[in-house]
């Protein structure tokens, strides 16, 4: 049985927020004295403010800054209270000024984002976002939010170098491979596409032997992939070289497996799933 | 040859009591006194520049897509963009935090003197002398006060070897390894209270770094003088980045028949 503490511990490192939990949670490791009070403190802030009881929040930032004067992090709890509160300008100044005395600061930067997305659009967020990027190279939900933003102003081919650069960042994703494929789908990229499902239902499923992964979004894709190029016979804008293209036999075989696996894996859906399945399943 | 005689010697409990105690009770005392003067005088690490920070994450940028390659998640020609790019990006200096240094100077050997990196050098500086001069004060006390006193008896036998370790200061080369002086007791003190340290103190205390020394003189290198010039290795990531495009190859190439064999289809 894992403790009050460390569960709270265990989702500030992995950034986990579980807002209703920490409210009722950090008040009972609160009363017990522990080493770890101030840290608790912040996540509880940051939870109070999530799920918006404002007077929670503030008492603690109270404690917070008696203890910690003109520290940058109770700034940022600050920050976040006006943004709590609807008053995105007045929390860009109290991110500003944390900038001012340390340009490094991650949070700072991030919330600014933010506060730019909620109070402008997305084609002045971009230059914002691709700066901070510059900056910091190494931060996926950065990227993934760039990829995000470029496919909302129809901008795919960019929203795709951004899943790239997420892909190098975190190689183990198969989202994230399923994302890209997704993307250049609607950039009708179909044999890229195809690729990208592929290889994303080949990280998902172990060596063959084990058991097959329950997940049936990548094989969606392959199907939809492999069904539009085995129909579309005009030559299509590919940015996958002729060499490594896929044979019309293997789009069959494709096509016929995506079809086996997304009825072998149960679900509640499969009425559904047999219906959109079914014409070809008769015609086989 | 007749058998040695076991050595009986009989301390006067005030030994024990006005030199063994005192002595241990001062080394730890001071060991604490240490950690919070140390903690008084280090500066707050200086914070890098925004620039400085870009600097580096360039490099790591760099690897990132090298060590990549062999399975890479890029399509060809997007990892050519990638590559070509961060090259092109890094060749022309435009990741330096400073100015590209012009042709000539660029072997000039950065100054060692350099207020900005004077700091990392006080830093040591003063960590050595709140170690050295307590240090001093109490080796001499112990060599004034106490010199050729015998504290405790060790309650195990030792070799002849541990005799300049335990005897110190006692010239008598017939005594038994086993009895310890005073001086060889700061001695063991001074090296034996650690763990203590780390009990009261926790394991990050300012205590007893003379072991840590090394430890921690090396990590502040690289900011100090004789960092590595960034430029250069700028110039060595675009090789390295030219050199990794020879083991590059898709993820995506041949998965069509990986995924079917997975499933039993070819």
């Amino acid at each position: 049985m894992v403790s009050d503490a460390e569960r709270l511990a265990q989702w500030r490192t992995i950034g986990s927020r579980h807002s209703e939990e920490v409210i009722e949670i950090a008040p009972r490791v609160l009363a017990r004295s522990t080493d770890q009070e101030w840290a608790v403190r912040e996540q509880l802030v940051i939870a109070a403010l999530d799920v918006g009881r404002i007077e929670l929040a503030s008492e603690q930032i109270d404690i917070l800054e008696k203890k910690f004067p003109a520290s940058p992090r109770v700034l940022l709890l600050k920050g976040l209270r006006l943004e709590a509160e609807d008053q995105p300008v007045a929390a860009k100044k109290v991110y500003m000024a944390v900038l001012a005395t340390d340009e490094t600061n991650v949070t700072a930067h991030q919330r600014l984002i933010a506060v730019s997305l909620s109070t402008t659009d997305v084609p002045t967020t971009i230059p914002v976002l691709l700066t901070y990027l510059d900056n910091f190279y190494s931060d996926p939900s950065a990227w993934s939010l760039l990829a995000d933003l470029y496919c909302r102003v129809q901008m795919y081919a960019q929203a795709l170098t951004a899943m790239g650069h997420l892909m190098l960042l975190q190689s183990w994703d198969s989202n994230a491979v399923t994302k890209a494929g997704e993307i250049a789908y609607t950039m009708k990229d179909y044999p890229l596409s195809l690729k990208y499902f592929l290889r994303a239902v080949e990280m998902e499923n172990g060596p063959r032997g084990s058991a097959p992964s329950e997940s049936t979004k990548a094989w969606w894709g392959v199907k939809q992939c492999a069904g539009k190029l085995l129909e579309e016979g005009e030559t299509l804008t590919t940015v996958v070289p002729d060499s490594m293209s896929t044979t019309p036999d293997q789009l069959k075989a494709l096509d016929l497996l995506a079809t086996e696996r997304l009825l072998a894996i149960g679900g509640n859906d499969m009425e559904s799933r047999r219906k959109i399945l079914g014409e070809e399943i008769i015609v086989r | 040859m007749p058998v040695k005689v076991e050595q009986e010697l009989y301390l006067d409990p005030s030994i024990r009591d006005w030199v063994l105690i005192p002595i241990t009770l001062i080394m730890v005392l001071v060991g604490i006194l240490r950690h919070y003067v140390t903690q008084l005088l280090v500066s707050a690490p200086k914070k890098q520049t925004l620039a400085a920070v870009r600097e580096q994450r360039a490099l790591a940028r760099g690897a990132i897509l090298r060590t990549s390659t062999p399975l890479s998640p890029l399509y060809p020609s997007q990892y050519k963009a990638f590559s070509v790019s961060l090259a092109a990006a890094l060749s022309s200096g435009g990741y330096l935090k400073e100015e590209k240094p012009k042709e000539g100077e660029e072997d000039k050997v950065q100054n060692p003197f350099d207020p900005a990196n004077m700091d990392g050098m006080m830093d040591g500086m003063k960590n050595q002398a709140v170690m050295m001069v307590p240090n001093m004060i109490i080796m001499q006390y112990i060599s004034v006060f106490f010199s050729g006193f015998i504290l405790i008896k060790l309650p195990f036998p030792l070799t002849l070897g541990f005799k300049s370790l335990l005897s110190r200061d006692i010239a008598m080369p017939d005594l038994d390894v086993r009895w310890v002086s005073a001086l060889s007791w700061y001695f063991l003190n001074l090296f034996g209270l650690n763990g203590v340290f780390k009990l009261l103190l926790g394991s990050d205390n300012a205590a007893v770094d003379t072991r840590d020394m090394s430890g921690n003189m090396m990590p502040s290198l690289p900011s100090g003088p004789g960092a590595p010039d960034p430029s250069r290795l700028f110039r060595a990531e675009v090789e390295n980045l030219a050199l990794a495009e020879g083991s590059y190859r898709w993820a995506c190439e041949g998965v069509e028949n990986r995924v079917l064999a997975r499933f039993g289809k070819v």
